[in-house]
């Protein structure tokens, strides 16, 4: 009776995928689960419900292509990784801004979105490595005329705002340079991450992708 | 329903998965189980393995462990738990890679390996068959700019699963191709429509014979034309731009519609000095680059001060002036016409009278001067002699590269030019000093990167060593050596880096060699494919790459020498399948193309010596000038039974000779790289000794071997029967039953060369030797016997940086060694000519018949040839002079090296010839002209008559000479 039990649950006992390529990136891969795992961490760090439309599949897979091609760039070309002293002030920071001081529902939290402690650290690590390299790379390259912080300034810190004091240029100036500065450089990093994906073999594996299937 | 919920998106993605982290690995599996990769080497690749701690970030690391293979298009993994185990699986779905890439049915006009080019499938690559689309979009294209614009191209696949590999093969429908017709030129032509249109080319005899066919080259061709016209015309800015090439199905042409600016008449002129307009065209660069700008005018000035400063204007001054509707502009209005005026002031004319160096000691004057871009005058090569202060700073600088390449790093080379009047003409005396300083020396060598237990294989390879003078060549060749190693046993990344820091001592250094070795790489698999005619096993015998051995790239490049070496293959690839992936064993593929299995060549030409004369008269028994015109054809069939072997007929028609010669070559003889064999049959008659003609039946079979780089033996078993024409012999009708006889000689030989040359073609230095010996006996079937020693030994040195000198002695012995019939003639030794003594016209040394003057050959012969090879203008045309003594005698122990000729009937003394010839360099070797003048040229009796008179004793006796002027034309060095 026994013998015939175990061999039923033997039968019964079905191999469950456990993770699969979900798009390639030159020779890095994505798979499937740390496409979740961006998903799960995005919404664990707003708070939000857990989305896994095919859409939002998707969108989590572009930015892991993105963050891939930062990578790649960063391997290559041997760009300083964050310390460890860096990531646990990034985690302390990120933690405290979403819980205060409360560490036992970081735990509780994590586990309902089901995320690992490990895993969350290390998505932190690649978002300050991909900050990091971007001020590398893109910060040295940007130059604002000082005509364009005047024009700026005229445009938007002029006119006194009710409650607030009116800055003058000189107090306003290096808000306005950094301002800029984002901005120029989100545009440059827009366009590195347009030309380097289209030199790069990037592959979707439409199956992961298709609308409820397999 | 949130338990339906979860089962149901357990069974779609693994968002739901269970968290398995923890769990201790029993088995890993994988899916299908046979794969591309060995199983020991997946154990190595793999960071999982049974045993192990089971977590989701480990099993995506060895998923992209096995990604980064490059063996696999996609990848999943499955868990089968139950408490008592946990089983992993991939599953796997395989890449497929390039394998043979062919196309069939192209026009004869497109030649295939181009189209195969385009498809831009590289052998071993990934295989996608989306990038097909492409490459029959590029075949289409490339088709269509040679005018087939109906063409359509389709694919087929075949895979080869074994291998993961995949042929493909396109099929070309060309369709008919269109011709040219009327262009259509727009624009501001300012020429005339028929000027423009004839430059083209684009019409087929000036348009008797309708229009060309449509090309790339020739629509490329025509608007390069065009622009020359303008170009000719002063229009240097003339541009022309094909707008489109509208094709018309109906009467299969094209319509070029072209484009044209001819913009401003530009008109280029010296000021100070004359200087030709087709130099002026050659060194400003606005006329090659059909353009106008400020830089290009610049690089004017410093090209006509160079062209100057090369003629002895060392101070020649140029600067440019641009004039536009008569007044001076700085920058050149690209509408309206231009003049522009080189201003020059040529300066005094100097001769660089002088160049000394001082205070070097490690190198010599010699070697500082093959370095130096200035040059003293000398007699014709370089009149006036090179310099300017741009060509000295340069050369100080190679000075002091060169010492501190060789270890003096404190080195200082500082030069002064004096400039002196000396009557009417200037000169320049330039002085170099050399301040060497302390040669720095190797401290202390380390080697960082490799093993402890392989330091002392290394260590063998180096020769930088402590104490030793530190040299930037030394450091290169060991890591050059070092390299080679690592290759060469299949670490194919290997990288080093030199390190060079300061020592203790200002004069010492400490050398560190940085290994980075990499991943040591094995061969998995040789897959060759391609074979059509070819028998396998030639190719497999010619492959000494095995699996499971180290990689090495150097034995890969020789396997595809020898496949090509086999002479049967019109292209031999060879790569890596799957180049970038990370697999510590490799697939080595070698595509292989036969080529195509017949093969003809001809060829016409002419021979100009003293050929001639009459050919049943006795007159211009030396021969007189003669003019012979040549034609040869030839047939060979290659890889004969698919064996590697070639047939071939070759033939050779001329008024003095006709010859016909089968032969049968088998290279790499029975899978020797060192030996090859050759069957030959010869039917030949000739007149290329004046004494007669003769008939020749020759069959041989040789064993060549090659010895060692330079050395080489050859061993051959010839026979052969010689009919002279009773008819044509010349000589004293006493000898001719005698010397008419049919000779058969059946003899053994050996022949060994060494050729250390640097230059097979035009050497330079070096030595060449070869020594053949032969026994013709009866036991070989010979009707005489007697042996044969002929040797020869040239060799060539180098006097300074251009000039040579070369020498060369030939020796020959013929020796009948019983007391059957002498040396019959056609086995004699004939000497003269070209390539033997240039006193003499071909075949003109030695023994002549007392009677009628002809040459009777001999059986010793000894020449000896000295040269004086140098440079006379430029760099290709050179000068030679030259001493040719020795003849041919009529025996061994004749040999006399006495001036004078004894008396008529003596021939056995040396001959002296002295001249001048011009060698001319082309890359089939010099094209040669040599002058030769004889003092002591052979006197002898001739006749003057006919044949009947000879025979019937009539006739008279006319003292000759052979003349003391010879001249010959050749191919190649006399030696």
């Amino acid at each position: 009776m026994t013998r015939s039990f175990l061999l039923i649950a033997a039968m019964l006992v079905r191999a469950e995928t456990v993770d699969r390529l979900a798009v390639t990136v030159g020779d890095e891969i994505i798979t499937e689960r740390q496409v979740m795992l961006h998903l799960r961490t995005a919404a664990f760090l707003n708070g939000a419900p857990l989305s896994t439309t095919v859409k939002d599949k998707r969108q989590a897979a572009q930015k892991l292509i993105e963050q891939a091609l930062v990578r790649i760039e960063m391997q290559n070309n041997r760009y300083p990784l964050p310390s460890d002293a860096e990531v646990k002030q990034a985690f302390d920071s990120a933690i405290q801004q979403r819980f205060g001081a409360g560490t036992a529902r970081y735990s509780q939290e994590l586990e309902k979105y089901g995320i690992g402690d490990a895993e969350f650290k290390d998505a932190l690590r690649q978002q300050l490595a991909i900050l990091s390299f971007i001020d590398f790379r893109f910060r040295p390259g940007v130059q604002i005329p000082e005509d364009e912080i005047h024009e700026s300034y005229d445009a938007d810190f002029v006119k006194e705002s009710p409650g607030k004091a009116k800055l003058s240029y000189n107090q306003a100036r290096a808000a306005i340079l950094e301002t800029l500065t984002q901005q120029r450089i989100d545009n440059l990093l827009d366009r590195w991450l347009s030309q380097t994906e289209t030199a790069t073999r990037v592959r979707w594996i439409d199956a992961v992708f298709a609308e409820g299937g397999k | 329903m949130l338990g339906l919920v979860s089962c149901f998106a357990l069974i779609t993605t693994v968002a739901s998965a269970q968290s398995y982290d923890g769990r201790s690995i029993s088995t890993i599996r994988f899916s299908p189980e046979i794969q591309p990769i060995p199983d020991d080497e997946l154990r190595k690749i793999l960071p999982l393995k049974p045993g192990d701690i089971y977590t989701a970030v480990k099993l995506r690391e060895a998923m992209a462990a096995l990604f980064r293979t490059g063996r696999y298009s996609n990848l999943s993994a499955e868990v089968e738990a139950t408490p008592e185990r946990f089983v992993l699986t991939f599953k796997t779905d395989l890449n497929s890679f390039v394998g043979d890439v062919d196309v069939f049915g192209q026009p004869g006009a497109v030649p295939r390996g181009a189209l195969i080019n385009d498809a831009k499938l590289s052998l071993g690559t990934l295989f996608e068959e989306s990038a097909l689309v492409q490459s029959v979009d590029a075949i289409e294209s490339d088709l269509r700019l040679d005018g087939f614009y109906e063409t359509k191209v389709r694919y087929e696949i075949s895979r080869d699963a074994t291998h993961q590999q995949v042929n493909i093969q396109f099929f070309v429908e060309p369709g008919p191709r269109a011709r040219f017709t009327t262009p259509v030129f727009r624009g501001n032509l300012v020429l005339t429509y028929e000027t423009l249109i004839q430059p083209t080319k684009w019409k087929r005899l000036r348009g008797a014979l309708g229009w060309q066919y449509i090309s790339e080259q020739r629509v490329q061709g025509g608007i390069r034309n065009l622009l020359k016209t303008y170009r000719k015309n002063d229009y240097l800015m003339a541009k022309a731009t094909l707008e489109r090439l509208d094709y018309r199905p109906a009467e299969r042409v094209a319509i070029p519609s072209l484009r044209l600016e001819a913009g401003p008449k530009v008109q280029v002129r010296t000021v100070g000095t004359k200087i030709a307009q087709s130099s002026l065209r050659r060194l400003v660069p606005i006329y090659e680059e059909q353009s106008v700008d400020k830089d290009l005018l610049i690089e004017g000035n410093r090209k006509i001060s160079a062209f100057l400063r090369g003629k002895g204007y060392f101070d020649a001054r140029v600067d440019y002036e641009v004039e536009q509707d008569g007044v001076p502009v700085a920058e050149i209005d690209p509408k309206q016409d231009a003049f522009i005026d080189y201003n020059v002031d040529r300066g005094s004319r100097y001769k660089v009278s002088s160049l000394t160096l001082s205070g070097n000691r490690y190198f010599n004057n010699e070697t500082l001067l093959e370095r130096m871009a200035v040059k003293p005058a000398t007699l014709l090569r370089y009149r006036q002699g090179k310099y300017s202060d741009e060509l000295l700073a340069g050369d100080r600088a190679a000075l002091e590269d060169l010492y501190r390449s060789n270890g003096f790093l404190n080195v200082k080379v500082s030069s002064s030019a004096t400039r002196r009047q000396s009557g009417k003409t200037y000169k320049v005396g330039i002085a170099v000093d050399v301040v060497e300083g302390a040669q720095t020396k190797i401290e202390s060598r380390r080697i960082e990167g490799v093993a402890d237990e392989d330091k002392p294989v290394i260590e063998g390879y180096v020769t930088a060593t402590v104490g030793q003078p530190y040299s930037i060549v030394t450091l290169n060749a060991d890591r050059e050596r070092i390299l080679n190693l690592l290759y060469g046993t299949g670490y194919s990344e290997a990288a080093m880096d030199t390190i060079v820091e300061r020592g203790d001592t200002p004069e010492s250094i400490r050398l560190i060699y940085r290994i980075k070795a990499g991943p040591q790489h094995f061969i998995r698999d040789v897959v060759i494919t391609g074979l059509e005619q070819t028998n396998t096993s030639l190719v497999d015998k010619r492959m000494r790459l095995k699996a499971g051995e180290p990689l090495n790239n150097n034995e890969v490049f020789a396997a595809q020498r020898r496949l090509y070496d086999l002479g049967i293959f019109a292209r031999v690839d060879t790569a890596q399948q799957n180049p970038g992936g990370e697999e510590i064993s490799k697939t080595i593929l070698f595509n292989l193309e036969e080529a195509s299995k017949w093969s003809f060549n001809g060829g016409f030409g002419a021979e100009i010596a003293r050929i001639g004369g009459g050919v049943t008269s006795f007159d211009s028994p030396a021969g007189g000038t003669g003019f012979s015109p040549r034609v040869s054809l030839g047939v060979n069939r290659t890889n004969f039974l698919g064996l590697g072997h070639t047939i071939g007929v070759q033939t050779r028609i001329s008024n003095i000779q006709q010859r016909v010669l089968v032969s049968y070559l088998a290279p790499q003889f029975r899978d020797s790289d060192y030996f090859s064999f050759t069957a030959t049959a010869l039917y030949d008659d000739a007149r290329n000794v004046r004494t007669y003609s003769s008939k020749r039946l020759e069959g041989s079979l040789q064993l060549a071997q090659r010895l060692s780089r330079s050395d080489s033996a050859q061993y051959r078993f010839t026979f052969r029967k010689v009919t002279v024409d009773p008819n044509s012999i010349k000589v004293d009708p006493a000898l001719i039953p005698i010397l008419a006889q049919p000779v058969r000689v059946g003899s053994f030989s050996a022949t060994y060369i060494q050729d250390r040359r640097d230059d097979p073609i035009d050497a330079k230095r070096g030595r060449y030797t070869t020594a053949d010996f032969g026994v013709a006996n009866k036991a070989f079937a010979s009707s005489t016997n007697f042996v044969r020693l002929l040797t020869k030994n040239s060799t060539y040195y180098k006097l300074g940086k251009d000039i040579v000198f070369a020498r060369s002695v030939t020796v020959g012995i013929l020796a009948p060694y019983t007391n059957g019939p002498d040396v019959p003639l056609p086995e004699r030794f004939f000497g003269g000519g070209a390539y033997s003594h240039r006193g003499f016209p071909e075949n003109q040394a030695g023994p002549r018949d007392l009677k009628t003057g002809f040459p009777l050959g001999g059986k010793a012969l000894l020449v000896n040839n000295l040269e004086l090879r140098f440079p006379l203008i430029g760099d290709n045309l050179g000068g030679v002079l030259f001493h040719d003594a020795g003849n041919v005698y009529s025996e061994l122990k004749n040999i006399r090296f006495n001036w004078n000729q004894k008396d008529l009937t003596n021939f056995d003394y040396m001959v002296h010839a002295v001249g001048f010839g011009i060698r001319y360099r082309t890359p089939i070797g010099p094209v040669r002209v040599d002058l030769a003048f004889t003092p002591n040229s052979p006197r002898f009796n001739g006749f003057q008559g006919s044949r009947e008179d000879l025979l019937f004793g009539r006739g008279t006796e006319a003292l000759q000479r052979v003349n003391r002027f010879q001249f010959h034309i050749s191919l190649g060095q006399a030696f």
